[in-house]
Protein backbone atom coordinates (compact mmCIF):
# COMPACT_ATOMS: atom_id res chain seq x y z
CA UNK A 1 0.00 0.00 0.00
CA UNK A 2 0.96 3.33 -1.25
CA UNK A 3 0.33 6.59 -1.84
CA UNK A 4 0.19 5.85 -5.48
CA UNK A 5 -2.40 3.37 -5.10
CA UNK A 6 -5.80 5.18 -6.65
CA UNK A 7 -8.22 6.71 -4.35
CA UNK A 8 -10.92 4.11 -6.09
CA UNK A 9 -9.22 1.00 -5.11
CA UNK A 10 -9.30 1.91 -1.52
CA UNK A 11 -11.40 0.11 0.52
CA UNK A 12 -13.94 2.39 1.27
CA UNK A 13 -14.95 3.78 5.00
CA UNK A 14 -18.13 3.53 6.19
CA UNK A 15 -18.60 7.28 7.26
CA UNK A 16 -14.76 8.25 6.09
CA UNK A 17 -14.01 10.95 3.15
CA UNK A 18 -12.59 10.19 -0.24
CA UNK A 19 -9.15 11.97 0.34
CA UNK A 20 -6.17 10.90 1.30
CA UNK A 21 -5.12 12.76 4.74
CA UNK A 22 -2.09 11.04 6.12
CA UNK A 23 0.19 9.31 3.86
CA UNK A 24 2.65 7.19 5.83
CA UNK A 25 5.47 5.03 3.71
CA UNK A 26 8.38 2.53 5.01
CA UNK A 27 8.78 3.58 8.72
CA UNK A 28 11.32 2.31 10.17
CA UNK A 29 12.30 3.22 13.65
CA UNK A 30 14.73 2.63 16.13
CA UNK A 31 16.66 3.61 19.56
CA UNK A 32 20.32 4.04 19.69
CA UNK A 33 20.41 1.85 23.46
CA UNK A 34 23.85 2.39 25.58
CA UNK A 35 24.70 -1.05 25.69
CA UNK A 36 22.89 -2.99 23.20
CA UNK A 37 23.29 -1.23 19.85
CA UNK A 38 20.13 -0.50 18.69
CA UNK A 39 16.09 -1.21 19.80
CA UNK A 40 14.21 -1.71 17.01
CA UNK A 41 10.71 -0.22 17.43
CA UNK A 42 9.34 0.11 14.47
CA UNK A 43 9.56 -2.17 11.45
CA UNK A 44 7.80 -1.26 7.56
CA UNK A 45 5.33 0.43 8.83
CA UNK A 46 3.10 1.98 5.90
CA UNK A 47 -0.52 3.18 5.52
CA UNK A 48 -2.66 5.87 4.59
CA UNK A 49 -5.43 7.93 6.60
CA UNK A 50 -8.67 9.29 4.91
CA UNK A 51 -9.39 12.99 5.43
CA UNK A 52 -12.63 12.35 7.30
CA UNK A 53 -11.64 8.88 8.55
CA UNK A 54 -11.98 7.58 11.73
CA UNK A 55 -8.92 5.50 12.55
CA UNK A 56 -8.08 3.08 15.32
CA UNK A 57 -4.72 1.27 15.79
CA UNK A 58 -4.20 -1.18 18.44
CA UNK A 59 -1.87 -3.67 19.74
CA UNK A 60 -0.24 -5.40 23.00
CA UNK A 61 1.18 -3.26 25.15
CA UNK A 62 5.14 -1.53 24.78
CA UNK A 63 4.94 -2.40 20.98
CA UNK A 64 5.54 1.16 19.71
CA UNK A 65 2.31 2.97 19.59
CA UNK A 66 3.89 5.98 21.29
CA UNK A 67 6.89 5.87 18.73
CA UNK A 68 4.26 6.00 16.03
CA UNK A 69 1.84 8.75 17.02
CA UNK A 70 5.34 10.90 17.94
CA UNK A 71 6.06 10.39 14.99
CA UNK A 72 3.15 11.00 12.87
CA UNK A 73 2.66 14.09 15.32
CA UNK A 74 5.84 15.62 14.48
CA UNK A 75 7.55 15.36 17.64
CA UNK A 76 10.22 12.80 16.80
CA UNK A 77 11.63 11.70 13.43
CA UNK A 78 11.63 8.18 11.94
CA UNK A 79 14.97 6.56 11.23
CA UNK A 80 13.65 5.95 7.82
CA UNK A 81 10.55 6.42 5.98
CA UNK A 82 8.34 9.10 5.17
CA UNK A 83 5.26 10.69 6.53
CA UNK A 84 2.69 12.95 4.19
CA UNK A 85 0.15 15.08 5.35
CA UNK A 86 -1.65 16.44 2.91
CA UNK A 87 0.10 15.85 0.13
CA UNK A 88 3.32 17.61 2.13
CA UNK A 89 6.12 15.86 4.41
CA UNK A 90 5.63 16.36 8.20
CA UNK A 91 8.91 18.56 9.12
CA UNK A 92 7.99 18.76 13.37
CA UNK A 93 4.89 20.04 14.53
CA UNK A 94 2.33 21.00 12.72
CA UNK A 95 -0.78 23.37 13.20
CA UNK A 96 -2.90 21.12 11.50
CA UNK A 97 -2.76 18.77 14.25
CA UNK A 98 -4.36 18.33 17.81
CA UNK A 99 -3.10 15.80 20.04
CA UNK A 100 -4.63 14.07 23.00
CA UNK A 101 -2.58 11.87 25.45
CA UNK A 102 -4.06 9.33 28.22
CA UNK A 103 -2.85 11.85 31.04
CA UNK A 104 -4.86 15.14 30.66
CA UNK A 105 -2.49 18.14 29.86
CA UNK A 106 -4.71 20.82 31.41
CA UNK A 107 -2.76 23.76 33.28
CA UNK A 108 -3.25 23.27 37.14
CA UNK A 109 -3.26 27.36 37.34
CA UNK A 110 -5.27 27.73 34.76
CA UNK A 111 -9.66 27.34 34.79
CA UNK A 112 -11.02 25.50 32.51
CA UNK A 113 -11.57 28.97 30.34
CA UNK A 114 -8.24 29.96 30.40
CA UNK A 115 -7.28 26.23 29.38
CA UNK A 116 -9.43 26.39 26.75
CA UNK A 117 -7.90 29.36 24.88
CA UNK A 118 -4.57 28.60 25.60
CA UNK A 119 -3.81 26.66 22.29
CA UNK A 120 -4.99 29.88 20.58
CA UNK A 121 -2.48 32.12 22.33
CA UNK A 122 -0.72 30.58 19.78
CA UNK A 123 -2.34 31.50 16.44
CA UNK A 124 -2.69 34.98 17.19
CA UNK A 125 -6.68 34.76 18.15
CA UNK A 126 -7.05 38.44 20.09
CA UNK A 127 -8.48 37.06 23.67
CA UNK A 128 -11.91 38.61 23.47
CA UNK A 129 -12.41 36.37 20.03
CA UNK A 130 -10.75 32.99 21.70
CA UNK A 131 -12.92 33.43 25.14
CA UNK A 132 -15.97 33.95 22.75
CA UNK A 133 -14.99 30.73 20.94
CA UNK A 134 -13.90 28.96 24.40
CA UNK A 135 -17.51 29.93 26.00
CA UNK A 136 -19.16 28.53 22.98
CA UNK A 137 -16.96 24.94 22.86
CA UNK A 138 -17.69 24.23 26.96
CA UNK A 139 -21.36 24.80 26.37
CA UNK A 140 -21.20 22.44 23.77
CA UNK A 141 -19.71 19.75 25.73
CA UNK A 142 -22.05 20.52 28.87
CA UNK A 143 -19.67 21.86 31.45
CA UNK A 144 -21.54 25.70 31.19
CA UNK A 145 -20.92 27.23 34.58
CA UNK A 146 -17.37 25.35 35.46
CA UNK A 147 -16.11 27.79 33.03
CA UNK A 148 -14.08 29.20 36.30
CA UNK A 149 -13.25 26.00 38.16
CA UNK A 150 -9.59 25.05 38.67
CA UNK A 151 -9.18 21.37 36.48
CA UNK A 152 -8.58 19.60 40.41
CA UNK A 153 -11.68 20.83 41.36
CA UNK A 154 -12.94 18.27 38.15
CA UNK A 155 -13.96 14.95 38.03
CA UNK A 156 -11.68 12.69 35.70
CA UNK A 157 -14.27 12.96 32.83
CA UNK A 158 -14.78 16.25 33.05
CA UNK A 159 -11.05 17.18 32.62
CA UNK A 160 -10.81 14.69 29.90
CA UNK A 161 -13.75 16.65 28.05
CA UNK A 162 -12.04 19.82 28.37
CA UNK A 163 -8.48 17.82 27.03
CA UNK A 164 -10.56 17.35 24.14
CA UNK A 165 -12.23 20.86 23.58
CA UNK A 166 -8.97 22.65 23.79
CA UNK A 167 -7.95 20.97 20.98
CA UNK A 168 -11.24 21.52 19.27
CA UNK A 169 -10.42 25.54 19.96
CA UNK A 170 -7.15 25.06 17.80
CA UNK A 171 -9.23 23.76 15.13
CA UNK A 172 -7.36 21.03 13.65
CA UNK A 173 -7.57 18.69 10.52
CA UNK A 174 -6.16 15.71 12.68
CA UNK A 175 -6.97 15.04 15.94
CA UNK A 176 -4.35 12.31 17.62
CA UNK A 177 -5.26 10.39 20.69
CA UNK A 178 -3.33 8.22 22.76
CA UNK A 179 -5.53 5.94 24.89
CA UNK A 180 -6.96 8.92 25.69
CA UNK A 181 -9.96 7.10 28.13
CA UNK A 182 -7.79 4.58 29.55
CA UNK A 183 -7.43 6.26 32.72
CA UNK A 184 -10.66 6.73 33.39
CA UNK A 185 -13.62 4.11 34.74
CA UNK A 186 -15.67 2.15 32.66
CA UNK A 187 -18.93 4.16 33.13
CA UNK A 188 -17.38 7.34 32.12
CA UNK A 189 -15.40 5.90 29.62
CA UNK A 190 -18.21 4.78 27.63
CA UNK A 191 -20.01 8.41 27.90
CA UNK A 192 -16.84 9.97 26.66
CA UNK A 193 -16.85 7.03 23.97
CA UNK A 194 -20.31 8.48 22.75
CA UNK A 195 -19.03 12.26 23.40
CA UNK A 196 -15.87 11.84 20.53
CA UNK A 197 -18.22 10.22 18.01
CA UNK A 198 -20.60 13.03 18.22
CA UNK A 199 -17.39 15.22 18.25
CA UNK A 200 -16.45 13.82 14.79
CA UNK A 201 -19.62 13.53 13.50
CA UNK A 202 -19.93 17.52 14.02
CA UNK A 203 -17.00 18.89 12.61
CA UNK A 204 -15.38 15.37 10.30
CA UNK A 205 -12.10 15.47 11.55
CA UNK A 206 -9.54 12.80 11.21
CA UNK A 207 -8.94 10.78 13.68
CA UNK A 208 -6.47 8.52 14.89
CA UNK A 209 -7.04 6.50 18.17
CA UNK A 210 -4.62 4.45 19.93
CA UNK A 211 -6.24 2.15 22.24
CA UNK A 212 -5.62 -1.30 23.77
CA UNK A 213 -8.96 -1.96 24.86
CA UNK A 214 -10.61 -3.34 21.24
CA UNK A 215 -13.77 -2.71 22.70
CA UNK A 216 -13.27 0.46 22.23
CA UNK A 217 -11.65 0.52 19.19
CA UNK A 218 -14.65 -1.58 17.54
CA UNK A 219 -17.23 0.84 18.87
CA UNK A 220 -15.65 3.87 17.40
CA UNK A 221 -13.53 3.48 14.02
CA UNK A 222 -14.25 2.86 10.31
CA UNK A 223 -11.33 0.91 10.55
CA UNK A 224 -8.38 -0.87 12.83
CA UNK A 225 -4.89 -1.53 12.26
CA UNK A 226 -3.80 -4.26 13.77
CA UNK A 227 0.24 -3.61 15.26
CA UNK A 228 2.48 -6.56 16.24
CA UNK A 229 4.44 -7.31 19.31
CA UNK A 230 7.56 -5.11 19.11
CA UNK A 231 9.16 -4.41 16.66
CA UNK A 232 6.36 -3.18 15.78
CA UNK A 233 4.84 -3.93 11.94
CA UNK A 234 1.19 -3.75 10.36
CA UNK A 235 0.34 -7.21 11.16
CA UNK A 236 -3.54 -6.77 9.92
CA UNK A 237 -5.99 -4.33 8.84
CA UNK A 238 -9.83 -4.60 9.38
CA UNK A 239 -12.96 -2.59 8.13
CA UNK A 240 -15.65 -2.15 10.93
CA UNK A 241 -18.76 -1.83 8.78
CA UNK A 242 -20.88 -1.24 11.45
CA UNK A 243 -23.50 1.51 10.68
CA UNK A 244 -23.85 4.71 12.03
CA UNK A 245 -24.74 6.55 14.57
CA UNK A 246 -23.34 3.92 16.74
CA UNK A 247 -24.26 3.86 20.73
CA UNK A 248 -21.66 2.61 22.65
CA UNK A 249 -24.42 0.70 24.70
CA UNK A 250 -26.08 -0.97 21.83
CA UNK A 251 -23.55 -1.51 19.16
CA UNK A 252 -21.73 -4.30 21.36
CA UNK A 253 -25.15 -6.77 21.25
CA UNK A 254 -24.25 -6.48 17.17
CA UNK A 255 -23.76 -9.90 15.32
CA UNK A 256 -21.05 -8.28 13.16
CA UNK A 257 -19.37 -6.53 16.32
CA UNK A 258 -19.14 -9.52 17.91
CA UNK A 259 -17.84 -11.83 15.39
CA UNK A 260 -15.57 -8.81 14.61
CA UNK A 261 -14.53 -8.64 17.90
CA UNK A 262 -13.84 -12.56 17.75
CA UNK A 263 -11.99 -12.36 14.99
CA UNK A 264 -9.94 -9.48 15.49
CA UNK A 265 -9.03 -10.65 19.41
CA UNK A 266 -8.04 -13.99 18.00
CA UNK A 267 -5.01 -12.08 16.24
CA UNK A 268 -4.21 -9.33 19.02
CA UNK A 269 -4.02 -12.73 21.56
CA UNK A 270 -1.11 -14.22 19.41
CA UNK A 271 0.60 -10.60 19.76
CA UNK A 272 -0.06 -9.93 23.51
CA UNK A 273 1.18 -13.58 23.79
CA UNK A 274 4.28 -13.16 21.57
CA UNK A 275 5.14 -9.47 23.41
CA UNK A 276 4.79 -11.36 26.84
CA UNK A 277 7.33 -14.07 26.02
CA UNK A 278 8.97 -11.57 25.16
CA UNK A 279 8.94 -9.46 28.26
CA UNK A 280 9.83 -12.63 30.08
CA UNK A 281 12.92 -13.28 27.59
CA UNK A 282 14.08 -10.22 28.00
CA UNK A 283 14.42 -10.60 31.54
CA UNK B 1 -18.02 24.08 56.49
CA UNK B 2 -16.60 27.55 57.43
CA UNK B 3 -18.81 27.53 60.28
CA UNK B 4 -17.77 24.10 61.65
CA UNK B 5 -13.98 25.53 61.46
CA UNK B 6 -13.94 28.95 63.19
CA UNK B 7 -14.83 27.71 66.71
CA UNK B 8 -12.34 25.26 66.15
CA UNK B 9 -9.97 28.53 65.27
CA UNK B 10 -10.99 30.42 67.78
CA UNK B 11 -10.24 27.64 70.32
CA UNK B 12 -6.71 26.81 68.91
CA UNK B 13 -5.84 30.76 69.17
CA UNK B 14 -7.56 31.10 73.02
CA UNK B 15 -5.48 27.97 74.21
CA UNK B 16 -2.38 29.34 72.33
CA UNK B 17 -2.48 32.87 73.91
CA UNK B 18 -3.80 31.24 77.51
CA UNK B 19 0.13 29.08 76.83
CA UNK B 20 1.85 32.27 76.00
CA UNK B 21 0.62 34.39 78.66
CA UNK B 22 1.34 31.87 81.61
CA UNK B 23 4.60 31.53 80.44
CA UNK B 24 5.01 35.43 80.68
CA UNK B 25 3.05 34.99 84.24
CA UNK B 26 5.54 32.45 84.95
CA UNK B 27 8.42 34.98 84.25
CA UNK B 28 7.06 37.60 85.84
CA UNK B 29 6.48 36.10 89.09
CA UNK B 30 10.17 34.63 88.79
CA UNK B 31 11.37 38.01 88.45
CA UNK B 32 9.18 39.93 90.91
CA UNK B 33 9.57 37.36 93.89
CA UNK B 34 13.24 37.57 93.56
CA UNK B 35 13.86 33.58 91.89
CA UNK B 36 15.73 35.61 89.34
CA UNK B 37 17.35 38.58 88.68
CA UNK B 38 15.71 41.23 86.47
CA UNK B 39 19.28 42.48 86.44
CA UNK B 40 19.51 39.75 83.73
CA UNK B 41 16.53 38.53 82.82
CA UNK B 42 14.00 41.54 83.25
CA UNK B 43 10.75 41.11 83.16
CA UNK B 44 7.81 41.11 80.63
CA UNK B 45 6.13 43.95 82.06
CA UNK B 46 9.32 46.08 81.74
CA UNK B 47 9.61 44.75 78.13
CA UNK B 48 6.08 45.77 77.11
CA UNK B 49 6.59 49.13 78.71
CA UNK B 50 9.86 49.61 76.46
CA UNK B 51 7.97 48.53 73.85
CA UNK B 52 5.57 51.14 74.04
CA UNK B 53 7.81 53.98 74.91
CA UNK B 54 10.24 52.70 72.13
CA UNK B 55 6.91 53.55 69.47
CA UNK B 56 5.69 55.88 71.57
CA UNK B 57 8.92 58.61 71.39
CA UNK B 58 9.52 57.15 67.58
CA UNK B 59 13.34 56.15 68.73
CA UNK B 60 12.98 53.03 66.86
CA UNK B 61 11.29 53.91 63.39
CA UNK B 62 14.99 54.93 62.03
CA UNK B 63 16.31 51.93 63.57
CA UNK B 64 13.53 49.81 61.27
CA UNK B 65 14.10 51.52 58.53
CA UNK B 66 17.85 51.42 58.02
CA UNK B 67 17.33 48.06 58.97
CA UNK B 68 14.46 47.44 56.75
CA UNK B 69 16.53 48.60 53.61
CA UNK B 70 19.18 46.49 54.06
CA UNK B 71 16.38 43.04 54.43
CA UNK B 72 14.37 44.23 51.64
CA UNK B 73 17.41 45.07 49.00
CA UNK B 74 18.79 42.02 50.01
CA UNK B 75 15.71 39.65 49.49
CA UNK B 76 15.31 41.19 45.64
CA UNK B 77 18.62 41.20 44.78
CA UNK B 78 19.29 37.67 46.40
CA UNK B 79 15.73 36.49 45.05
CA UNK B 80 16.47 37.80 41.33
CA UNK B 81 20.29 36.21 41.62
CA UNK B 82 19.05 32.85 42.97
CA UNK B 83 16.47 32.83 40.18
CA UNK B 84 18.42 34.23 37.41
CA UNK B 85 20.93 31.66 38.15
CA UNK B 86 19.13 28.55 38.95
CA UNK B 87 17.11 29.30 35.48
CA UNK B 88 20.62 29.28 33.57
CA UNK B 89 21.67 26.18 35.03
CA UNK B 90 18.41 24.60 34.65
CA UNK B 91 17.92 25.40 30.96
CA UNK B 92 22.44 25.05 30.14
CA UNK B 93 23.20 21.53 30.48
CA UNK B 94 26.94 22.13 30.03
CA UNK B 95 26.57 25.39 32.80
CA UNK B 96 25.05 22.93 34.97
CA UNK B 97 28.12 20.33 35.06
CA UNK B 98 30.43 22.68 35.63
CA UNK B 99 28.76 24.74 38.14
CA UNK B 100 26.81 22.65 40.20
CA UNK B 101 29.36 21.33 42.52
CA UNK B 102 30.71 24.90 42.53
CA UNK B 103 27.69 26.08 44.03
CA UNK B 104 27.01 23.53 46.46
CA UNK B 105 30.82 23.85 47.52
CA UNK B 106 29.98 27.83 47.86
CA UNK B 107 26.97 27.02 50.13
CA UNK B 108 29.12 25.45 52.53
CA UNK B 109 30.92 28.36 53.60
CA UNK B 110 29.17 29.39 56.49
CA UNK B 111 28.19 33.00 55.79
CA UNK B 112 28.57 34.37 58.66
CA UNK B 113 32.75 34.12 58.83
CA UNK B 114 32.61 35.81 55.93
CA UNK B 115 31.21 39.36 57.71
CA UNK B 116 34.06 40.96 58.56
CA UNK B 117 35.45 40.45 55.17
CA UNK B 118 32.11 42.52 53.71
CA UNK B 119 33.21 44.88 56.35
CA UNK B 120 36.13 45.27 55.53
CA UNK B 121 35.14 45.75 51.33
CA UNK B 122 32.01 47.61 51.36
CA UNK B 123 32.88 49.51 54.95
CA UNK B 124 30.25 50.21 58.02
CA UNK B 125 27.74 51.19 56.02
CA UNK B 126 24.42 49.30 54.34
CA UNK B 127 26.36 47.57 51.70
CA UNK B 128 28.14 45.02 53.73
CA UNK B 129 24.78 44.40 55.17
CA UNK B 130 23.03 44.16 52.08
CA UNK B 131 25.41 41.85 50.89
CA UNK B 132 25.21 39.58 54.28
CA UNK B 133 21.44 39.48 53.41
CA UNK B 134 22.14 38.79 49.61
CA UNK B 135 23.96 36.28 50.16
CA UNK B 136 22.12 34.09 52.54
CA UNK B 137 18.55 34.72 50.63
CA UNK B 138 20.44 33.54 46.88
CA UNK B 139 21.65 30.43 47.80
CA UNK B 140 18.13 29.50 49.32
CA UNK B 141 16.10 30.97 45.95
CA UNK B 142 18.68 29.01 44.63
CA UNK B 143 17.81 25.96 45.47
CA UNK B 144 14.01 26.45 45.50
CA UNK B 145 13.98 27.92 42.04
CA UNK B 146 16.27 25.41 40.39
CA UNK B 147 13.97 22.50 42.16
CA UNK B 148 11.27 24.46 40.66
CA UNK B 149 12.29 24.66 36.88
CA UNK B 150 13.55 20.76 37.01
CA UNK B 151 10.11 19.52 38.36
CA UNK B 152 8.10 20.97 35.59
CA UNK B 153 6.19 18.07 34.00
CA UNK B 154 7.10 17.07 30.43
CA UNK B 155 3.18 16.28 29.82
CA UNK B 156 2.72 20.10 29.45
CA UNK B 157 5.80 21.19 28.10
CA UNK B 158 4.88 18.96 25.08
CA UNK B 159 1.31 20.01 25.21
CA UNK B 160 2.02 23.33 24.71
CA UNK B 161 5.06 22.26 21.96
CA UNK B 162 2.13 20.56 20.22
CA UNK B 163 0.06 23.40 20.37
CA UNK B 164 2.79 25.52 18.47
CA UNK B 165 4.10 27.29 21.46
CA UNK B 166 7.69 28.93 20.98
CA UNK B 167 10.35 28.41 23.38
CA UNK B 168 9.84 32.02 25.34
CA UNK B 169 6.54 30.76 25.24
CA UNK B 170 6.84 27.74 26.96
CA UNK B 171 8.51 29.73 29.71
CA UNK B 172 6.60 31.99 30.23
CA UNK B 173 3.45 30.42 30.15
CA UNK B 174 4.17 26.77 31.41
CA UNK B 175 7.73 26.88 33.65
CA UNK B 176 7.44 30.31 35.16
CA UNK B 177 3.76 29.41 36.58
CA UNK B 178 4.31 26.02 37.16
CA UNK B 179 7.30 27.23 39.47
CA UNK B 180 5.63 29.38 41.67
CA UNK B 181 5.10 27.04 44.24
CA UNK B 182 8.79 26.85 44.39
CA UNK B 183 9.46 30.39 44.58
CA UNK B 184 6.90 31.27 47.04
CA UNK B 185 8.64 28.64 49.59
CA UNK B 186 11.95 30.23 48.56
CA UNK B 187 10.52 33.60 49.20
CA UNK B 188 9.20 32.95 52.71
CA UNK B 189 12.58 31.32 53.59
CA UNK B 190 14.76 34.12 52.10
CA UNK B 191 12.48 36.85 54.22
CA UNK B 192 13.53 35.23 57.20
CA UNK B 193 17.36 35.20 56.40
CA UNK B 194 17.51 38.38 54.75
CA UNK B 195 16.58 39.95 57.89
CA UNK B 196 18.60 37.72 59.42
CA UNK B 197 21.51 39.01 57.53
CA UNK B 198 20.84 42.72 57.92
CA UNK B 199 20.73 42.19 61.46
CA UNK B 200 24.05 39.95 61.88
CA UNK B 201 26.15 42.76 59.78
CA UNK B 202 24.31 45.02 62.14
CA UNK B 203 26.06 43.48 64.88
CA UNK B 204 29.86 42.97 63.48
CA UNK B 205 29.72 46.70 62.82
CA UNK B 206 27.24 49.34 62.02
CA UNK B 207 26.52 53.07 63.43
CA UNK B 208 22.37 52.27 63.53
CA UNK B 209 19.71 49.76 63.02
CA UNK B 210 18.34 47.10 65.10
CA UNK B 211 21.00 44.95 65.13
CA UNK B 212 23.13 47.72 66.28
CA UNK B 213 19.87 48.72 69.22
CA UNK B 214 20.69 45.29 70.76
CA UNK B 215 24.44 45.19 70.62
CA UNK B 216 24.41 48.65 72.29
CA UNK B 217 22.05 48.11 74.96
CA UNK B 218 23.56 44.83 75.82
CA UNK B 219 27.10 46.36 76.25
CA UNK B 220 25.05 48.75 78.41
CA UNK B 221 23.69 45.86 80.37
CA UNK B 222 20.25 46.92 79.35
CA UNK B 223 18.46 43.35 79.12
CA UNK B 224 14.97 45.31 78.82
CA UNK B 225 16.25 47.25 75.92
CA UNK B 226 17.94 43.86 74.43
CA UNK B 227 13.97 42.14 74.69
CA UNK B 228 11.99 44.68 73.23
CA UNK B 229 14.48 45.18 70.55
CA UNK B 230 14.12 41.65 69.86
CA UNK B 231 10.16 42.05 70.20
CA UNK B 232 10.18 44.53 67.66
CA UNK B 233 12.31 42.13 64.99
CA UNK B 234 10.05 39.49 65.44
CA UNK B 235 7.08 41.89 64.98
CA UNK B 236 8.15 42.63 61.92
CA UNK B 237 9.26 39.50 60.69
CA UNK B 238 5.60 38.07 61.11
CA UNK B 239 4.21 41.51 59.59
CA UNK B 240 6.47 40.01 57.17
CA UNK B 241 5.87 36.57 56.78
CA UNK B 242 1.57 37.36 56.64
CA UNK B 243 2.54 39.39 53.60
CA UNK B 244 3.96 37.02 51.91
CA UNK B 245 1.25 34.21 52.67
CA UNK B 246 -1.07 36.71 52.02
CA UNK B 247 0.40 37.17 48.38
CA UNK B 248 0.79 33.45 47.94
CA UNK B 249 -2.81 32.84 48.82
CA UNK B 250 -4.14 35.08 45.65
CA UNK B 251 -1.19 33.70 43.66
CA UNK B 252 -1.59 30.38 44.26
CA UNK B 253 -5.35 30.39 44.33
CA UNK B 254 -5.24 27.21 41.33
CA UNK B 255 -3.84 25.15 44.26
CA UNK B 256 -5.90 22.18 45.89
CA UNK B 257 -6.70 22.62 49.09
CA UNK B 258 -3.90 21.12 51.55
CA UNK B 259 -2.90 23.71 54.47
Amino acid sequence: MGCEVPVDNYPAPVWGGEEVRYCVGGLYHAFAGTDVPRISVLEDISFDVASHEFLAIVGPSGCGKSTLLNILSGLMKPSEGSVLLDGEPLAGISKKIGYISQLDSLLPWRTVLDNVTFGLEFRNVKTRRAREIARHLIAEAGLSGFENNYPHELSGGMKKRVDIIRVLAIDPEVIIMDEPFAALDVFTRELLQEYILNVWKETRKTIIFVTHDLTEAITLADRILLLSARPATIKAEYDIPLPRPRSPLEIRYNLTFIDLHRLIWRDLKVEVERSRSGVRCAR
Amino acid sequence: MRDKKWPDTLKTILLRTAFVGGLLLVWEGLAAWGFADPFYVSRPSSILIDFKNLFVSGEIWPHIAITMQATLIGLILGCAGGVVTAFIMARFKLVEKIMDPLIVALYGIPKLALGPLFILWFGLGINSKIFLAFIWVFFIMYFNAYGGFKNVEPRLINAAKLMGASRAQIIFKIVLPSSFPWLFTGLRAGLGVALLGAIVGEYIGSMAGLGHLVQYAGNMFNTTRVFSTILVMTTLMMLMNEGVKFAERKILRWRPVDA
